[in-house]
């Protein structure tokens, strides 16, 4: 009944993978936020299974997790609020569009 | 087997809802069926879990230092009827908008958020653990703002959901804060653990009244009591199906049962129910007389609402539980009745406000016997079933006090009043009348509509013998006959005076308008109570300017002595000079010196010249051709370099996660190798 640590490990590597995808192939950058977001949930979700499974009792896995959640909070913040002003500015947020400082 | 039932009450509305959304536009009508199959779902399931109490699941969701979080559903009677209840009333309200919503493009978004709705308020009430109860009370609000704000191309459309969604939040901050508190002292976050514990006399008196009063404030804000109150009336914004879903079974009980779930602790805390009783009695009247003046269909409805969730809280407030949850459901199944018959009339007229309806009974015979039945139900005509539910209020009121009886008979005459003006102006064919054309309701609103004035008429006499066996709450006081016939003759009077007024001079405020100014009243109300909020944070900001102005006066000392400093090194500048002055004579004699010593240096630099001619033929001819080379490579280097700049986003993070898996590739192989 008890699931094994590679299960949480693959489940988190199939989601490091999505994640990748999604940030290296979708061209609006809100999907590109999620992918991020995707990403750094992934490496949350290994954290957690390597404390559940290897050193149970030691809290600093579950203070690693709160401050991946909360920097990805605050990414999203931010990254949505420059996704509003870059909307603004251009009435679109395919990353594409945005290559005016390209070499 | 049956934790498995018990997990599909409030699944089954949820895995509907994210079926409906993947579904998308493609459904068409099928997204209602959906959503009305899983309220039947959930239905079939809990009536197989009957008589299987107290059911509960539970699991650790986390322990964290002395914290155990658990996650998990509860099943006793309390929350088996009141899931019952709900979901009934989630089947009739959706079976209905299958019809209302079949002309409208965003039926499959309409019908996910409806059946994640009823989930969340499933879970809810189903609820074993403050975190779940938590989760599930911000879904309720997080659905019910997407539901008023259904149609946000609207004017006013968005402003309404957001107000909801604002003026909720600031009661659910007191239950943010109760719960929290509870894991504090408890340590766990299950329920039952916490009413254990209360019950056990293990929280201090003090610290019980504290907690009983942050989740009251969770109560008011979702029940919109004063002086939260003034989100609902705007959320009529919403669909007709959304405000019957809001106004009875889902959104506004939230608060109600919240109480009732967490009875123990008001039991324990009679200074807190005192001030219940107080809130929910001014609620009571205070919404009563504004329904009077409502020129809305709807916005009577809403009013009404608040005014019969007051005399829940009220019934709380007094210590009758058990009055609390009659009225309670009786009240979710007539007005979700009420709103479906107004929704009708908005369907098939296309106007609310009462002033432009009138003689609608002819062309909405259906709609008008529902809102007949269901507004006997509300003013509390016998037999009808708020008859019986306000007649156990109306016991223990007067069991505290002849005056408080009184004064709940004059509610009684006030939704009398009220209702029976909306329903004559809408339906009746009173002078004047405008008669607006109608076109007939689908089949599915009028058997919703018929199968909820069933219940409507029935269900006040079905449960008032045996609700004291459904739910474990004492029951109240016997009610002597003499105020049974009082109540009754006061409801159709106040029937027979609404009527009167809206044939003599058509739909005018009934008791004159100047109770109007209480609506405006409560906006400045719900502005104190939002703003007393941020004058918690202004005091914060004040406390810091005081710092700032400190930090100044330091400034000022510092700036002083810095003004001290200043005048002693006045005083050793004045020495300064006068030694300069006698440096000055030296330095006289040091330049009869100096003239030898400059012949000395002219020879010297001649020969320093010469040096420099030399080097610098060898560098015009050497070195600046090779300088040249170097920056015409580094250039060429440079716009090779540039091309890397694509400024394609894959192509960065790509390089990234190259670069990455190149890092980590060449330290395995270091450390296979070492």
């Amino acid at each position: 009944m008890a699931i094994p640590l590679t299960a949480y490990l693959i489940v988190a590597a199939v989601l490091f993978a999505i994640g990748v995808y999604a940030v290296m192939a979708q061209r609006s950058a809100v999907m590109i936020l999620m992918g991020i977001e995707v990403l750094l949930n992934a490496v949350g979700l290994n954290i957690v299974a390597f404390w559940r499974y290897v050193g149970p009792g030691d809290y600093s896995a579950q203070i690693f997790l709160i401050i991946i959640v909360t920097v990805g909070a605050v990414e999203m913040g931010i990254g949505l609020a420059i996704m509003m002003l870059l909307y603004r500015n251009r009435q679109s947020v395919q990353v594409d569009m945005f290559k005016d400082l390209n070499g | 087997m049956n934790g498995y039932l018990l997990i599909t009450v409030p699944a089954a509305p949820m895995i509907a809802a994210i079926l409906i959304l993947a579904g998308g536009r493609r459904l068409g009508n099928a997204a209602g069926i959906t959503a009305v199959l899983a309220n039947a779902v959930s239905l079939v399931s809990l009536l197989f879990l009957y008589g299987a109490f107290p059911l509960s699941i539970a699991a650790d969701w986390g322990i964290s230092g002395g914290y155990r979080l658990t996650a998990g559903l509860w099943l006793d009677r309390l929350s088996f009827f009141t899931a019952v209840f709900v979901s009934a009333v989630g089947f009739f309200v959706n079976l209905y908008a299958v019809g209302y919503m079949a002309e409208d493009d965003g039926k499959s978004r309409f019908f996910a958020e409806m059946a994640f709705f009823t989930g969340a308020m499933l879970t809810l009430v189903l609820a074993g653990s403050f975190i779940i109860l938590f989760a599930a009370w911000e879904w309720v609000g997080l659905a019910s703002f997407l539901l008023i704000g259904f149609w946000y191309r609207k004017t006013g459309v968005p402003a309404a959901a957001k107000n909801a969604f604002l003026i909720t939040r600031l009661g659910d901050t007191g239950f943010f804060i109760g719960w929290l508190w509870v894991l504090g002292l408890t340590g766990t976050t299950d329920i039952s653990v916490f009413l254990e514990t209360v019950k056990a006399g293990g929280i201090g008196y003090g610290i019980l009244i504290l907690l009983a009063l942050l989740f009251f404030l969770g109560a008011v804000g979702k029940s919109a009591q004063l002086p939260l109150s003034a989100w609902l009336p705007p959320a009529m914004a919403g669909p007709s199906p959304v405000s019957a879903l809001i106004h009875s079974a889902t959104m506004v009980a939230a608060g109600v049962y919240l109480l009732l779930r967490l009875y123990p602790l008001y039991h324990s805390a009679p200074l807190v129910r005192d001030i219940i009783f107080w809130i929910g009695g001014g609620t009571a009247l205070f919404a009563a007389l504004s329904a009077t003046v409502q020129a809305d269909l709807k916005r009577v409805l809403a009013w009404s609402t608040i005014s019969q969730l007051g005399e829940m809280i009220f019934a709380i407030g007094l210590g009758a539980p058990l009055a609390a949850f009659f009225h309670l459901v009786v009240h979710g199944v007539f007005k979700a009745a009420l709103f479906l018959a107004a929704g009708a009339v908005e369907h098939a007229a296309g106007v609310r406000e009462l002033a432009r309806l009138g003689g609608l009974s002819r062309k909405l015979p259906v709609a008008a016997g529902t809102f007949a039945v269901a507004g006997l139900a509300l003013a509390g005509v016998p037999p009808f079933s708020g008859f019986f539910s306000e007649d156990k209020i109306l016991a223990d009121a007067v069991a505290r006090g002849t005056g408080t009886g009184i004064y709940l008979l004059v509610i009684v005459f006030l939704a009398g009043v009220y209702i029976s003006r909306a329903g004559a102006a809408a339906f009746g064919s009173w002078p004047g009348a405008p008669a607006p054309p109608a076109e007939k309701p689908e089949r599915s609103m009028q058997a919703a509509m018929i199968g909820l004035a069933v219940f409507a008429a029935g269900v006040g006499w079905a449960l008032s013998g045996t609700v004291k066996h459904l739910v474990p709450f004492e029951s109240g006081p016997h009610l002597e006959l003499g105020w049974k016939i009082a109540a009754s003759l006061i409801a159709l009077s106040g029937i027979a005076f609404g009527v009167f007024r809206v044939y003599r001079s058509g739909p005018v405020p009934a008791l004159g308008g100047g109770w109007k100014v209480l609506e405006r009243g409560l906006n400045g109300v719900t502005r104190g109570a939002g703003e007393l909020f941020q004058g918690a944070a202004v005091a914060a900001d004040y406390i810091e300017r005081g710092l700032d102005a400190g930090a100044l006066i330091v400034g000022r000392v510092f700036g002083m002595a810095a003004g001290a400093v200043n005048s002693v090194e006045y005083g050793v500048d004045t020495g300064a000079i006068a030694m300069k002055r006698g440096f000055g004579l030296a330095a006289a004699a040091c330049d009869i010196l100096d003239i030898g010593f400059d012949r000395a240096a002219r020879t010297l630099a001649r020969a320093t010249v010469l040096a420099a001619d030399g080097s610098d033929r060898l560098e015009r001819s050497g070195f600046s051709r090779g300088g040249d080379r170097l920056a015409m490579l580094l250039g060429m280097g440079g716009s090779g370099l540039r091309r890397l700049q694509t400024g394609r986003l894959y192509l960065y993070t790509l390089g990234l996660f190259v670069w990455g898996f190149l890092v980590v590739g060449f330290g395995f192989i270091v450390w296979v190798v070492m």
